[in-house]
């Protein structure tokens, strides 16, 4: 008994001091490869659970490998959960210039074209699951922005009432609003730039692109996202994914995201040096 | 000495675990051979420490004389501090023996999976996987 009121101090102590400002520190989340250190999981391990409010999504959320795309595996595109809809003859085309280094028409690299191999921008959905990377939401009145790892970029969904755009410019991460129905977050999105893929896999999409995401916080730790995506211009009827989970970095508040840039003048020096001779099979350096 | 001895058979043991590719990253799988390793001794001519790759070239000069010139492919500065690499690690000059899964293509390039500096100093980056990527072969 009495070691169970020693316990229940010290875990008390410990999130209290992890709590406190004078003690915040920086800590990479587990998906940061190496640099994920023993205190940042004690921390974790360590930290009072957050204040559950099913309207506050704020905080650094991983998918923690099981990234999932439409029903689609990330890794593994042999077995779709989800069968994705038929492509329309344009969805077709612009499928047939595709050239990725990812699945049954994986070519090197160095061959391909995935805008991923000269650092353009991703867009959105594909840097939701690319790299299995995680994101940060950060709440403000009237906005909500969607920071991701890789590029270090955001997405804004506006949530002051204001409706999308009427034929918009085309963006890399499209326009966003969104509004509460109950405990749900439902954002309408289109005006995406039909340069980005949906993902590794070259899928394509057009500026007209509308997604439906439907946003659950159902626990304090927990983050479910369900997509519709409505592209009568490249798909023959509606794509409606499963319901993907992300999972609260802790702890909340202390766990930062890395400055994962890709450097285009980086690259080009390593595709130069390296990627573009492996593939190739030449050495040219 | 037990610890010693203990220290010996890690040490073995972590050579002689399956190797998982060191830079699973962006079409890995595709450009090199995952199953195979290759070990070649040589010269560094330059270390890229650059996002969201990092490349080490490196001079293979054979008996006769016949310079080769080689890269090896890793992951981005911010993984591999974590496993120990910087952006001091190696010069130009620098003897230095590389072992990693060969292109596919037949090209003198590799994804590294270690590299013994000229003091036995061994930097192994078996597990860091590239960019926090999937370590699935096929991604």
């Amino acid at each position: 008994m009495r070691n169970r009121v020693v316990s229940a101090v010290i875990s008390f102590a410990a999130a209290t001091v992890l709590a406190s400002p004078a003690f915040a520190q920086f800590y990479y989340g587990p998906s940061s490869q190496g640099k994920r250190t023993k205190e940042a999981d004690a921390a974790a391990a360590a930290a009072p659970k957050p204040a559950y409010d099913p309207h506050d999504i704020s905080g650094v959320w991983w998918g923690r490998g099981n990234s999932f795309f439409m029903g689609k595996p990330v890794g593994r595109y042999d077995a779709p959960t989800i069968s994705p809809p038929p492509m329309t003859a344009w969805g077709q085309e612009q499928f047939k210039t595709r050239k990725p280094s990812s699945g049954p028409h994986a070519v090197e690299p160095a061959l391909g074209n995935d805008p991923l191999g000269h650092c353009d921008p991703l867009g959105y959905p594909r840097n939701l699951w690319a790299n299995d990377r995680p994101f940060e939401i950060i709440q403000s009145p009237g906005k909500i922005v969607q920071i991701f790892e890789w590029g270090h970029t955001s997405r804004e969904i506006w949530t002051d009432g204001r409706k999308l755009p009427e034929d918009p410019d085309p963006r890399w991460y499209g326009w966003a609003v969104a509004h509460w129905e109950g405990d749900t977050l439902v954002v309408d999105s289109t005006g995406y730039d039909e340069r980005t893929w949906l993902d590794n896999f070259g899928d394509p999409h057009s500026e007209g692109m509308h997604l439906q995401e439907r946003f659950r916080h159902p626990d304090a730790v927990t983050l479910e996202i369900t997509m519709t995506l409505d592209d009568p211009k490249a798909y023959t009827k509606p794509w409606v994914g499963g319901k993907e989970i992300y999972h609260l970095q802790l702890p909340k508040g202390l766990t930062v995201l890395e400055e994962a840039y890709c450097v285009p003048s980086e690259e080009e020096s390593f595709n130069e040096g390296v990627r573009d001779p492996a593939g190739k099979g030449i050495a040219s350096k | 000495m037990r610890f010693r001895f203990a220290i010996y058979l890690i040490l073995v043991a972590s050579f002689l675990t399956p190797v998982v590719p060191l830079s699973a990253h962006h079409g890995t799988g595709v450009a090199y051979e995952t199953e195979k390793l290759v070990t070649v001794k040589g010269a560094v001519t330059d270390w890229l420490w650059s996002n969201p790759h990092c490349g080490l070239l490196f001079d293979v000069t054979d008996d006769k004389g016949n310079v080769e010139h080689w890269g090896a492919e890793l992951g981005n500065p911010h993984q591999m501090s974590g496993a120990g690499f910087a952006r001091d690690s190696f010069k130009p000059g620098d003897q230095i023996t590389a072992t990693g899964h060969p292109a596919k293509s037949g090209a003198p390039r590799m994804t590294l999976d270690h590299v013994v500096l000229a003091n036995g100093k061994v930097l192994s980056g078996r597990g860091v996987k590239g960019n926090g990527e999937h370590d699935d072969p096929s991604y």
